[in-house]
């Protein structure tokens, strides 16, 4: 599902390198829900920016598997909150775009932007501006984005960040329908070690340029004897 | 009293050929600077348009100095200044740690210190005055013709550009993973808004020329919520802005570049006391 051989990346203005010939081998599969930790500037973000394509290694391989879709959302403080689109503009995004200006989208994918509204449970705000919408509501939009176009694997970038914690419950019970009722497989980056123990099925542990998988009983195993949170 | 202000409103156009051509002129600018300006501002890139707007100067200057007031030649000067301002500067960035916008800043100012300068060097007191502040009033067949050809140019590449420019602006990453590329988007909608700060210079001068392309778009947004509505909005705006500036020039006998932008002005401060009262962003 996941290639990422012998990778090697540097950004232009910084002098180590976030990845030196590193190498992830992965049994992740559709239904997996993985976070992906790490201590700050450890690559998590260049991992997924890899893997989904957006950066391209200077050696190595780095992709997902030619035959899936990927999806992919940035954190929440990169959307223009105020930019005049509907919640239903914004998940209809995720259809190819009409090629002309006047042209819209077909009956069948607004019928499809609709059913994914209704699964993240957006569909009474369908018609609300995104300016009104709270920071929850507007991870479930993107959710519901995600859900339209119908992508085997999301690589989701910190959503919980400046998030209640009730909401991050609802939008992990949402994460979690999403891997097992429609067997998708989600990537997300994690910065709570409590929520990255109990929520998620496998964790990708990035430390010293090298991406390590757990399954989640392994992490456990490997969290305790290993200091706790010195362990990142 | 109605037919006299019919009068106020038509027999200028009626009367002069001037009048005719400066109309045409501007309907032509705001049919295609509104709505990049709309962009502009959706993208929050008015500092990239001042920058613009200004950087080509020395390119029009240069322009000046080798071919007169040739309109192909002051274009070509300024097009190319244009996109060497936002390159050096996107590279300045690049290779230090000062931020784009201060880069931006810091290389427009000298571009327009270069253009002041050759300028000044022209000994042609009249000419700066002419590409400072322009001369609507005065626009030839060959700058008419420029700015209809630069006008419709615009019109039909944002029949194609405008969608993948809405999702650039909102969600890059999300463009990117579409497979189109937003660098040459990005690249293709800043050489229209050159292309048209170059025309604008050509009739209402460098320094006004954002004017023309901002105001309605600023206004329109403050006024309209929805993308369609903000687009027809801001043309609209610039439209009549224009019509109304003009008339004010000619019945009162004032620079008409300058008087056009004041209108639109206006209209922007009128916008924030008639906004409507439960805004939804």
């Amino acid at each position: 599902m996941i290639t990422f051989q012998s990778v090697s990346f540097s950004y232009p203005k910084k002098k180590q390198a976030a990845f030196n010939n590193s190498t992830f081998t992965s049994t992740i599969k559709g239904g997996d829900c993985v976070a992906i930790v790490g201590a700050n500037g450890s690559g998590k973000t260049t991992f997924l920016k890899l893997i989904s394509g957006l950066l391209s290694p200077h050696k190595g391989h780095a992709h997902i598997g030619k035959e899936l879709k990927a999806s992919y959302l940035t954190q929440l403080q990169h959307y223009d909150r105020i930019y005049p689109l509907t919640v239903f503009d914004v998940v209809n995004m995720a259809h190819p775009i009409p090629k002309l200006l006047w042209k819209s989208h077909t009956h069948q994918q607004n019928e499809s932007t609709i059913r994914a509204l209704e699964t993240v449970n957006l569909i009474d705000k369908k018609n609300n501006h995104i300016s009104n919408l709270s920071g929850g509501e507007f991870q479930r939009m993107l959710f519901a984005r995600t859900l339209a176009e119908d992508s085997d694997i999301i690589l989701l970038d910190e959503p919980f960040t400046s998030i209640d914690e009730t909401t991050i419950e609802i939008l992990l019970e949402l994460m979690s329908k999403i891997t097992q009722q429609f067997n998708k497989t989600i990537l997300c980056i994690c910065h709570d070690l409590d929520l990255a123990q109990e929520y998620f099925t496998h964790v990708i542990h990035i430390k010293e340029q090298q991406p390590i998988l757990y399954t989640q009983d392994e992490w456990r195993l490997f969290f305790s004897e290993n200091g706790g949170r010195h362990a990142i | 009293m109605p037919f006299n202000i019919l009068e106020i409103v038509y027999q200028p156009f009626v009367d002069y050929g001037f009048m005719r051509s400066a109309l045409a002129a501007c309907i032509c600018l705001t049919l295609s600077t509104s709505i990049l300006g709309t962009f502009i501002v959706f993208k929050r890139m008015s500092l990239m348009g001042e920058a613009l707007s200004h950087g080509i100067l020395p390119g029009i200057a240069l322009a000046f100095m080798v071919s007169g007031l040739s309109t192909l030649g002051l274009t070509i000067g300024g097009m190319i200044a244009g996109i060497l301002v936002v390159l050096l500067s996107f590279r300045l960035s690049s290779k230090s740690n000062i931020p784009e916008d201060s880069s931006l800043s810091a290389m427009y100012i000298i571009f327009l210190s270069i253009g002041f300068l050759l300028l000044s060097s022209a000994n042609s007191g009249v000419h700066l005055t002419h590409i400072l502040f322009g001369n609507i009033l005065a626009v030839d067949t060959d700058t008419l013709l420029l700015i209809v050809i630069i006008s419709v140019t615009t019109l039909c590449t944002m029949i194609f550009l405008t969608k993948p420019l809405l999702y650039a602006s909102f969600d890059p990453v999300l463009l990117n993973l579409k497979g189109y590329s937003v660098t040459l988007i990005q690249s293709v909608f800043l050489a229209l808004v050159v292309l048209n700060l170059v025309a604008a210079c050509q009739a209402i001068g460098t320094l006004m020329a954002l004017g023309v392309m901002l105001l309605p778009a600023i206004t329109s947004r403050i006024l309209a919520t929805r993308f369609k509505h903000i687009i027809l909005l801001s043309v609209s705006l610039g439209i009549c802005g224009n019509l109304i500036g003009l008339l004010i020039s000619y019945h009162f006998n004032l620079s008409a570049g300058p008087t056009i932008v004041l209108v639109l002005g206006l209209f922007f401060l009128s916008s924030i006391f008639l906004r409507p009262e439960k805004q939804d962003f």
